[in-house]
């Protein structure tokens, strides 16, 4: 029995864009980074991004519709275990410029809402959209050799 | 898709889940149908319960079906229903479940013939779930379907 190499060791989920499906992508994702060796407190950042950009995918990629699919696909590299969300992309993802940081937001500019991208985007260490032939795919990824914590 | 509510098909969420051959991996399927069944409502041992089949059926998959090969994928379908929790566990079949196996029961004394001590899994599996059946694809992979119901 050989030593599987890193990119074999990849896992793909589907599941109904529906909320609270992002549930158990969290709860699969987690065990998934547990068996390569990902601290628990990273873990907990991972699921709080997961969750985000599922909730992305389903209210915004798949604009609420009934009867799509959102998929994740997780990817081990070396250094990293790299997470693609992706939808099929009902409403496409338009760049708004710089998001707002939280500052801007409890100061009152814009609204309250829509800081799943800037908490995913905290929390990685990368995060953003990548061209996709169809749908809106948003990557993020996790460092396997990171200390615990935010990223500096 | 109609919306007569007087000819209702039960209403079918499905979570497809595929994962590399290698042992460990099994946890992954465990946890996610774990956290799809609490909140489907199954009563914490019938969640244990669904762990230890699941565990022994994907396990199965990764090192007879699948051969420990972690190139090639064990794929799980989770379909939740009104009523009961449908298990598909499937594999590329490089090695043909005997038929045999699946409905006879070991014995105390063949299993401590064995020097794994194993071969129980099948009969656990039998033992926990409320309905099984183990077939073979077109494509020769060997499948298990599982049904666990939910008792209001």
């Amino acid at each position: 029995m050989s030593t599987p190499s890193y990119t074999q060791m990849s896992m793909e989920l589907s599941l109904p864009s529906e909320l609270g499906y992002e549930v158990i992508a969290r709860d699969a994702v987690a065990a998934f980074a547990r068996r390569l060796g990902i601290s628990a407190d990273r873990i907990e950042d991972l699921k709080t991004a997961l969750s985000e950009a599922c909730i992305n995918a389903i209210e915004h990629g798949n604009s609420l519709r009934p009867g799509l699919r959102v998929q994740v696909f997780c990817r081990v590299e070396e250094q990293q275990l790299v997470i693609e969300v992706v939808d099929q992309g009902v409403s496409a993802f338009t760049p708004k410029g710089e998001p707002l940081t939280i500052v801007d937001k409890i100061a009152g500019v814009g609204s309250l809402r829509g800081m799943g991208l800037m908490l995913i985007s905290q929390l990685c260490d990368e995060a953003g959209f990548v061209p996709r032939g169809s749908g809106n795919c948003f990557r993020f990824a996790f460092h396997r050799t990171l200390a615990p914590g935010l990223k500096h | 898709m109609s919306e007569d509510t007087t000819q209702r098909e039960p209403v079918e969420k499905v979570i497809e889940l595929r994962l590399p051959s290698k042992l460990g991996y099994e946890r992954v399927a465990m946890d996610t149908a774990s956290s799809l069944a609490r909140r489907m409502g199954f009563h914490p041992d019938r969640v244990e319960s669904l762990k230890t089949a699941i565990s022994e059926a994907v396990t199965n998959a990764i090192e007879h079906g699948n051969q420990h090969d972690a190139a090639i994928k064990v794929v799980v379908l989770l379909t939740a229903r009104d009523d009961e929790l449908i298990i598909h566990v499937a594999d590329q079949g490089r090695k043909q479940l005997d038929q045999e196996c699946t409905t006879s029961s070991p014995t105390i004394e063949d299993a401590f013939e064995r020097e794994d001590k194993g071969g129980w899994g099948i009969w656990l599996i039998r033992e926990l779930m409320d309905e099984v059946e183990f077939t073979t694809a077109p494509s020769g992979g060997n499948q298990v379907r599982m049904v666990i119901h939910l008792e209001q």
